[in-house]
């Protein structure tokens, strides 16, 4: 023993030995203290803002598996036979501006579709796996959105405003409802390669409060930022934290218990708690050989296995209550996402390869264990793509009629809604704009998207701004 | 106001009654009808099936049934509901409930029988319809519309508790509550929150104990005096203001493009803080500092400070890509007038975009008047004196070209005098030299062959070290996959980096060669918009030349003049050090030649022979020669080009051929020629922007000297004089150092081709269309509107032909910009349907099949007819640009002046040697007023009515706009902002600086003081602050000082009084101090400060972002990473690039800079734990704190613990914290495995002993 430190040790009483000296004793114990209190304003314990849904929810959390830079719909979910009959030929509409005005010929569909499951559902060549769980799809191909550039495409479809600065439709479903895990944040993204172009402010909380605001989970360890010891062995930290639990309640004490440092401290508890339920969420050496094998983790392309992982995690963590989880791309065409302006073939060939299977094996992990009916999982990417093309073998953007689809928490499964014109340009039968989505999506968590608001700067704010209509038809 | 209720008992309408009946309906009930009810029972929406604007609508009631019983206030539902004694009705909904008063006036009007004047419903209305005013006066009731009250301190009881009038207003709400303030905190506690107040950074011991000797009053002015005086002062409140100015230094979105200077922004803050500005100078500084008479110069620097505080304007987000330019620019006008409104006024503007604010006295009017100030300004990119030599040297210059006019003049008579210039004799002498019969005492031919340094062709990059993964292992043979075509290289192989796409990076380094002949040739292709994939010429070590592509696969001719260098060691690199897109170089056909043109016959006779045979200078006939036979001058447009052709025809040698891609690269200049050369002028279809004297252009630095563009202008350049026509603007006049930009008046685009008639060396061309700023940066957009002007000494057409017809009918404007080692010169531009410039009016009239030796003789007589025109006015500017260009190529003789002008010129140019650069600033300026109109529900695509520009009217309290004039008008704007009538800017400033010391706002909604902000806790206080500020003129150290000596500063955040829990719950009223966590800068800058670490450098460029595996890693992060300790400056000197924020920032709150906050937040959330715990600059900081406090021997364990709780927590560890640091120090030392002789000083032991106390909540949080 450090000498100088006897008479000290020789001074206290054998009680206060007993507390202090032994290791965690000191957690116990201040935990004690603060259980009589019920405050703490932590994402984690604390209960939602806003008191809680409206009505009796149909989906407790949701899965937002983001498509970078935007499927093309024709070539996907929307089949157009009209462009087969008139590929090469000059494009018979009216064109909107596009981004790269580089605007070529009608250009037909490059994967074949065909009917899936009893529904009949047509999915193209693109997503065979996908296809098999066609009867829990429900395919919106009448989108629009207002946008189309990536990055005000991508706050919009995020965050409900073409600009930066606001909450992610992530942060109001965590602000209107709270987490179910008291040891995990409330909103999760797991990054597979990509960040959307618009940066993590994506995922932001924007005017709510910063606990509201997504953590970005990687793709490997360490997951998170900072919820690594950097100790080398556990004990050392130990020591820390308990020496800090004395401290921080002496000083609580001494400052009258303020509301404010005892949240401080609670959080510091669940900082402590999360480092641990972080990687044990993330560890998925435990998952049993089927259900890797189901995800993909063999198949030969790595980013499907990658995307594999993503995927899975997404269940454990939905499996621990985590309320909203992104999950962002793999670098399946480089960094080209599936922004095809040119190379169409390619680049959609590879990005679906590494998407396909782990998707619909997801589908089919969360139906199994009984979680499909309350997990919502959304499939969207900013905008869709132009039938016509852009130079010879590209495809621009288009926001003004592309696909998405939900699956499991309260829609319906194997239909669709909503149409394209004959080329698959533009939303001309039960539009669904991208306000209306998020009004669904909110709906769906027993949220009323007119009453979810937050006052910001002079006035009260929503996800959908003064916009948004519940798509009623697409409700199971 | 005349009683309704007595007028209705008269019983008869007379006119004087239903004219006091409308009185009173128009006064006391349509405001409240048209503010608070109109909006869901109007033209829009009929909630309930009810419309409140008509009087038989009223009457009839809504679904369920009548909601009006006329004489009968207390049966009315209406009434009811707005009682709120209804028992499912409570009006207005989710507003607050009308005033007793204004309730009351709705029961007297029912009672009256409800009389009503509004006989139709009206139709919709747009912005600032029929009911407005009315919506407007009763909206201009609110509290902070109403003029500063000028209270005294309310009489308190306890008149012992404190004499600070300040504390009498806090303490007379308490007494009336019967609530008993708070004790006072400790001293300690006390000077631990005025440092973190006023600096942002923890006292340090010796701080502390010296005020510890001396707690009394004076003893805590001289702690706030020592404190304002800091530089540190400056450090932190600039830092509030950033985030009400959404300060950044990226424009974000996909590239995140970074924003010129902008932290000269930030400087400009940290000195205006620090210098006490007053607030009214600070004001007029952000919002027109670019337009005061006398502007604040920097105190030693001497630059002008007003101009920088301007920049805030432009930190704005911004993309290089919007598919609709318009509604971007309407976006970002509309964040300027959001971050202004809210800074300034505390007034939510930008809710008027779209329609009347809501519950504020702004309608859309409003809005788009405001908005016109910034339609009238425009940005600028500031050229400043950097130390007041700038201005006065260029001054100096300009004083010696004035002098040297004179002796100019006299030397040109001279030289004409004696015979010169001489034009025809020495074209004669170079005809003879390149065509000339060989004589038998010539030296044979002077040019050897061309030699190949590479083709490629050999399939291998055997001269070439290659690095990198961009050319691949061998040259390719075309185009790589992805790539588009790739033409104009020869053979079969080339040098091509598109290698597996833009992405790969590496470079081909040559082998050291000897500098043989006089040029180098190339074929160059590819593109990159940072200019670096390029090829370049090393000679001897020293990059001498470099090129880049031009975003195109067809490779182009590219021709170095390496003469200066001939006879020297060089080596040659094709560099691709760019992964972005238009991120690689093509080159093929490297070959050196002293001809520069393939094909070419080499001279026939030796230059020497031929001068002295001819009486000719030799230098000069060698430098006629050189020009001859350059590649410029089998270009059409070359002056000597028609001479050059004849000539070669009558010695019947076939035309020279240019290589093909020469060709390609020169035809469509010579077709275009071809359709107009030899034609009369013919302007015909084209308009003419009206530059006439330039007196409307707006110029801004020390390059463009308008007043110059008269007769006999001149400048030096090179070796010779350029002669000036009139009407001609010109960067260059004085030196070429000097820079500068010259602004067009705004014009509205109204043809799709518009030709500038230029000439200029490193100078650029903007057109900027539509406000747009981004192309500089991408060429997606506006791809033409951006181009260099390198015309070779002579003027030239450039014309814009595509891109334009997009945008016929937006207003635009032209910079002509000369950042310095050159110049730019604007003669003309027109605007025109035609894609073709007009012909250009020849200097020299010949007809056409003229012989050279005719051709010869008119030269000689044009160029002596401009110089005598030059001398008496008159000359043809045609004949005058030529003479010109023959100066500045060194063609021109001189004769008998030819020392006087060489010693001219050497004059000139050793008067403009060491002028200094200019400090360039991000700020705004002023252009044309632009017209502006009233966007329907905000939409640029359907434009409203015209409006004027204006202070919006709730501010300027003016019936009328101000019509406007000549510029922005934005001096006028902030003399509204500041006027007396307009009580809010000082409400809200004084207001900001309680929030930021008290924790709170006397206003909460310290950006909002419309009707949906809190309203003031102590109404009285905020006069009396804002009074007092405006009137001891405006100092915030003032106002700081005086806040931080009142006894309510100086309570201790714990409650004194058990009743205070129940009355004043939320402690508004400020029973006790306000607890609170510290920002994350502060945080930071303390970890660093408190380990001794600190680095005070002040000002300057960022510090780079440190980029974590946390924050994406997207294609597009170009920027390397900065340090992970950002060189342990403050905080506030580390980069905010929007899309890469600091994540430990973000943690802690960092507002997203998109919008004034005022007020953080303050969150508390487990990654902020996290961070203390595990973030790598807390545990670097916590091993160089231990390392610190080792040093110091001789302590024991206790003494160091009091140590660390000194610095960090500014107090000694209580006995219990004494013991439990020692416990820990034991236990971590047997876990680590440390004896006690090792542990006593073990680094790594004190580290976590360190990091213990930086987790501590008191570290993070001021009581």
């Amino acid at each position: 023993m450090f000498p100088e430190f006897r008479p000290t040790l020789r001074a206290m009483t054998r009680r206060r030995m007993l507390r202090e000296g032994a290791l965690g004793f000191g957690a116990v114990a201040l935990s004690a203290l603060l259980a009589d209190k019920s405050h703490g304003a932590s994402s984690a314990q604390r209960p939602p803002a806003r008191g809680g849904p409206h009505h009796a929810p149909k989906a407790r959390n949701v899965i937002f598996l983001y498509m970078d830079g935007g499927v093309s719909q024709v070539d996907s979910f929307d089949p157009k036979p009209r462009l087969r009959r008139e590929d090469g030929k000059p494009f018979g509409l009216k064109m909107e501006p596009t981004q790269f005005e580089d605007n070529g010929a009608v250009l037909r569909n490059l994967w074949e579709f065909k009917p899936y499951g009893r529904s009949g559902l047509p999915v193209s060549d693109l997503f065979p796996f996908i296809g098999s769980c066609a009867d829990d799809l429900c395919v919106i191909r009448s989108m629009v959105s207002n946008f189309s550039e990536h990055n005000a495409a991508n706050y919009f479809l995020h965050c409900g405003t073409g600009m930066s600065g606001r909450p992610s439709m992530g942060a109001w479903a965590t602000y209107g409802l709270g987490s179910e895990n008291r040891d995990l944040p409330g909103y999760l993204v797991l990054d597979g390669g990509l960040i959307p172009s618009g940066g993590v402010d994506c995922f932001a909380s924007g005017f709510l409060p910063a606990n509201y605001q997504a953590s970005l989970l990687r793709n490997q360890w360490p997951a998170l930022a900072n919820v690594e010891p950097k100790e080398t062995h556990p004990r050392w930290q130990q020591n820390k934290l308990a020496a800090l639990r004395l401290l921080d309640a002496g000083t609580l004490e001494e400052l009258g218990r303020p509301d404010a440092l005892e949240a401080a401290i609670r959080n510091s508890e669940l900082a402590c708690r999360m480092q641990m339920a972080v990687p044990e969420a993330t560890d998925i050496t435990g998952e049993s050989e089927a259900t890797r094998r189901l995800y993909g983790f063999e198949a030969p392309f790595e980013h499907t296995r990658s995307y594999a992982r993503q995927c899975l995690v997404a269940r454990r963590l939905v499996e621990r209550g985590v309320r909203f989880i992104e999950l962002t791309c793999p670098r399946a065409h480089g960094n080209a996402r599936w922004d095809a302006h040119g190379d169409l073939r390619n680049n959609h060939s590879l990005n679906a390869r590494a998407i396909d299977q782990p998707i619909a094996a997801l589908l089919i992990d969360l139906k199994t264990r009984g979680l499909l009916d309350e997990t919502l999982v959304l499939w969207s990417g900013e905008f869709g793509r132009t039938p016509f093309a852009q130079g010879r073998d590209g495809r621009d953007h288009n926001p003004f009629g592309f696909s998405l689809w939900l699956a499991g928490g309260g829609v319906r499964g194997g239909m669709t809604y909503g149409a394209t014109d004959d080329y698959g340009y533009k939303a001309v039968e039960n539009a669904v704009h991208v306000h209306d989505l998020h009004a669904t999506m909110l709906h769906l968590l027993g949220l009323d998207h007119e009453r979810l608001t937050y006052r910001f700067g002079g006035r009260d704010h929503r996800l959908t701004d003064v916009h948004g209509h519940v798509v009623k038809a697409v409700l199971a | 106001m005349v009683a309704l209720g007595i007028l209705c008992s008269a019983g008869h309408a007379d006119e004087s009654a239903t004219l006091a009946r409308t009185d009173f309906f128009e006064k006391r009930i349509r405001p409240f009808l048209a503010n608070d009810c109109y909006e869901c029972h109007g033209a829009r929406k009929q909630k309930g099936g009810l419309r409140l604007d008509s009087r038989d609508a009223l009457l009839k009631g809504g679904d369920s049934g009548v909601v009006l019983v006329p004489g009968d206030a207390a049966r009315s539902v209406l009434i009811q509901s707005i009682r709120h004694e209804h028992s499912e009705l409570r009006m207005p909904k989710d507003r607050p409930k009308l005033s007793e008063s204004a309730i009351a006036s709705f029961v007297e009007w029912v009672n009256a029988g409800a009389p009503d004047p509004r006989d139709h419903p009206p139709a919709d209305t747009t912005a600032a319809g029929a009911d407005w005013q009315s919506v407007f006066q009763s909206r201009l009731e609110w509290w902070s519309f109403q003029p500063l009250t000028d209270p005294a301190p309310p009489p308190v009881k306890d008149i012992g508790w404190s004499t600070h009038p300040v504390d009498r207003f806090i303490q007379a709400k308490l007494e009336d509550k019967g609530i008993r303030p708070a004790s006072p905190a400790s001293p300690e506690m006390w000077l631990r929150r005025v440092h973190f107040a006023i600096t942002g950074l923890p006292p340090i011991p010796e701080e502390l104990r010296a005020f510890l000797q001396d707690t009394s009053q004076a003893g805590r002015e001289r702690v706030l005096d020592g404190l304002l005086n800091s530089p540190h002062y400056g450090e932190r409140w600039a830092r509030h203001w950033m985030d009400l100015v959404r300060y950044a230094e990226t424009y974000g979105h996909e590239q995140d493009y970074s924003i010129p200077h902008a932290w000269q922004y930030r400087d400009y803050l940290i000195r205006a803080f620090n210098a006490d500005v007053p607030y009214d100078q600070f004001v007029r500084e952000h919002v027109a500092g670019d337009l005061l008479e006398q502007p604040r110069r920097h105190p030693t620097a001497g630059f002008n400070e007003s101009i920088i505080g301007t920049g805030w304007w432009y930190m704005h987000q911004a993309t290089h890509g919007p598919v609709d330019p318009y509604q971007d620019e309407a976006d970002r006008i509309d964040n300027q007038i959001d971050v202004f409104s809210k800074t300034f006024l505390g007034l939510t503007v930008a809710c008027a975009r779209c329609h009347d604010h809501k519950f504020d006295p702004i309608s859309a009017r409003d809005y788009y008047s405001l908005s016109a100030y910034l339609r009238g300004s425009r940005q600028n990119i500031a050229y400043l004196d950097p130390d007041g030599t700038l201005e006065s040297r260029s001054r100096a210059v300009a004083q010696e070209h004035a002098r040297e006019s004179e002796t100019l003049r006299a030397a040109l008579a001279r030289a004409r005098d004696s015979g010169a210039p001489r034009i025809a004799a020495y074209l004669a002498g170079a005809g003879e030299v390149m065509y000339g019969p060989v004589r038998s005492s010539d030296v044979a031919a002077s040019r050897r062959p061309d030699l190949v340094f590479d083709d490629f062709e050999t399939g291998t990059y055997a001269r070439w070290n290659v690095e990198g993964t961009a050319f691949g292992t061998e040259p390719a043979s075309g185009k790589h996959p992805n790539q588009q075509v790739v033409e104009g290289f020869q053979g079969r192989r080339l040098a091509n980096s598109y290698t597996h796409g833009d992405a790969l990076k590496g470079a081909l380094r040559s082998s050291p060669f000897r500098i043989t002949h006089a040029y180098i040739r190339f074929l160059l292709g590819g593109g990159t918009p940072a200019k670096k994939a390029r090829i370049a010429l090393r000679v001897e070590g020293r990059e001498a030349r470099d090129a880049s592509g031009r975003n195109r696969e067809l490779l182009e001719f590219k021709v170095w003049d390496v003469r200066e260098f001939v006879g020297k060691d060089a080596t040659l690199e094709i560099i691709d050090d760019d992964d972005t897109t238009w991120g690689h170089i093509n080159v093929d056909d490297i070959v050196f030649t002293d001809a520069p043109v393939t094909g070419r016959p080499p001279y026939t006779r030796p230059v020497a022979a031929v001068a002295a045979e001819r009486g000719l200078s030799e230098a000069l006939l060698e430098s006629w020669v050189t020009e001859l036979t350059s590649i410029d001058a089998q270009q059409a447009s070359h002056p000597l080009h028609s001479w050059l052709n004849a000539l070669e025809k009558e010695n019947a040698v076939a035309s020279p051929q240019p290589g093909s891609t020469v060709a390609k690269a020169t035809e469509p200049v010579a077709a275009s020629r071809k359709d107009t050369s030899g034609g009369p002028l013919d302007t015909m279809g084209y308009e003419a922007f009206a530059t006439s004297d330039f007196k409307t252009w707006f110029p801004s630095g020390q390059a463009f000297s308008l007043e110059q563009s008269s007769v006999g202008g001149w400048r030096v350049d090179g070796g010779g004089i350029e002669f000036i026509a009139p009407g001609v603007a010109h960067s260059g006049v004085f030196a070429a150092a000097l820079q500068g930009t010259l602004r067009s008046p705004t014009f509205t685009l109204t043809h799709s081709n518009i030709h500038l008639r230029l000439a200029g060396r490193s100078g650029q061309v903007r057109l900027i269309i539509s406000r747009y700023g981004l192309r500089e940066f991408n060429p997606l957009l506006f791809e033409k509107t951006l181009f260099d002007v390198n015309t070779s000494g002579r003027f030239a057409w450039h014309s814009i032909t595509s891109g334009l017809h997009r945008h016929i009918g937006r207003p635009a404007y032209f910079e002509l910009i000369d950042n310095g080692g050159g110049y730019i010169s604007l003669d003309r531009i027109l605007l025109s349907a035609h894609a073709t410039p007009p012909a250009e009016e020849p200097g020299i009239d010949s007809p056409p099949g003229a012989s050279s030796r005719e051709q010869a003789q008119r030269m000689d007589t044009a160029v002596h007819h401009a110089l005598d025109g030059w001398l008496r006015p008159g000359a043809k500017p045609g004949a005058l640009e030529f003479t010109s260009w023959l100066s500045m190529k060194g063609l021109l003789d001189w004769g008998a002046s030819g020392q006087e002008v060489t010693n001219l010129i050497g004059r000139m140019t050793r008067s403009a040697e060491g002028l200094p650069q200019p400090m360039r600033v991000l700020a705004m300026t002023d252009g044309s007023p632009e017209p502006t109109r009233v966007l329907l529900r905000g939409d640029p695509r359907t434009p409203g009515m015209s409006v004027p520009r204006g202070v919006p009217r709730a501010v300027s309290r003016a019936t009328t706009p101000s019509l406007g004039g000549e510029g922005s008008g934005r001096l006028e704007l902030a003399a509204a902002l500041l006027s007396e009538s307009n009580p809010l800017a000082y409400r809200v400033i004084v207001n900001r600086v309680w929030a930021h010391l008290f924790g709170r706002g006397l206003v909460a909604t310290v950006d909002d003081f419309g009707t949906m902000g809190a309203t003031p806790t102590h109404p009285e206080l905020l006069d009396h602050l804002a009074r007092t500020f405006r009137a001891e003129g405006g100092s915030i150290k003032k106002l700081i000082r005086s806040l931080c000596l009142t006894r309510t500063f100086a309570m201790s955040s714990v409650s004194a009084d058990p009743a205070a829990q129940a009355r004043d719950p939320d402690n508004s009223l400020l029973h006790r101090m306000r607890l609170r966590r510290l920002e994350g800068e502060i945080i930071r800058d303390s970890l660093i400060a408190v380990a001794g670490q600190l680095n005070r450098t002040q000002f300057g460029p960022s510090v780079p972002t440190h980029f974590t595996p946390f924050m994406g890693d997207r294609m597009w992060v170009r920027n390397p990473s900065g340090p992970m300790d950002g060189e342990r400056r403050r905080t506030i000197y580390l980069e905010t690039r929007r899309n890469f924020l600091s994540p430990w920032m973000l943690t802690f709150d960092l507002p997203l800079p998109d919008s004034t906050v005022g007020r953080r937040n303050q969150s508390n959330v487990p990654g902020q734990a996290l961070a203390l715990m595990n973030d790598p600059l807390v545990q670097q900081q916590a091993a160089v704190w231990a390392a610190n406090n080792l040093k110091r021997t001789g302590l024991t364990g206790r003494e160091r613990i009091e140590d660390l709780f000194f610095r960090a927590l500014s107090r000694p560890p209580r006995s219990p914290e004494l013991d439990q640091m020692l416990v820990f120090l034991a236990n971590q030392a047997a876990a680590r495995g440390l004896s006690p002789e090792v542990a006593r000083l073990n680094p790594e032991l004190w580290a976590d002993a360190c990091h213990v106390v930086f987790m501590m909540k008191e570290f993070t949080h001021v009581p």
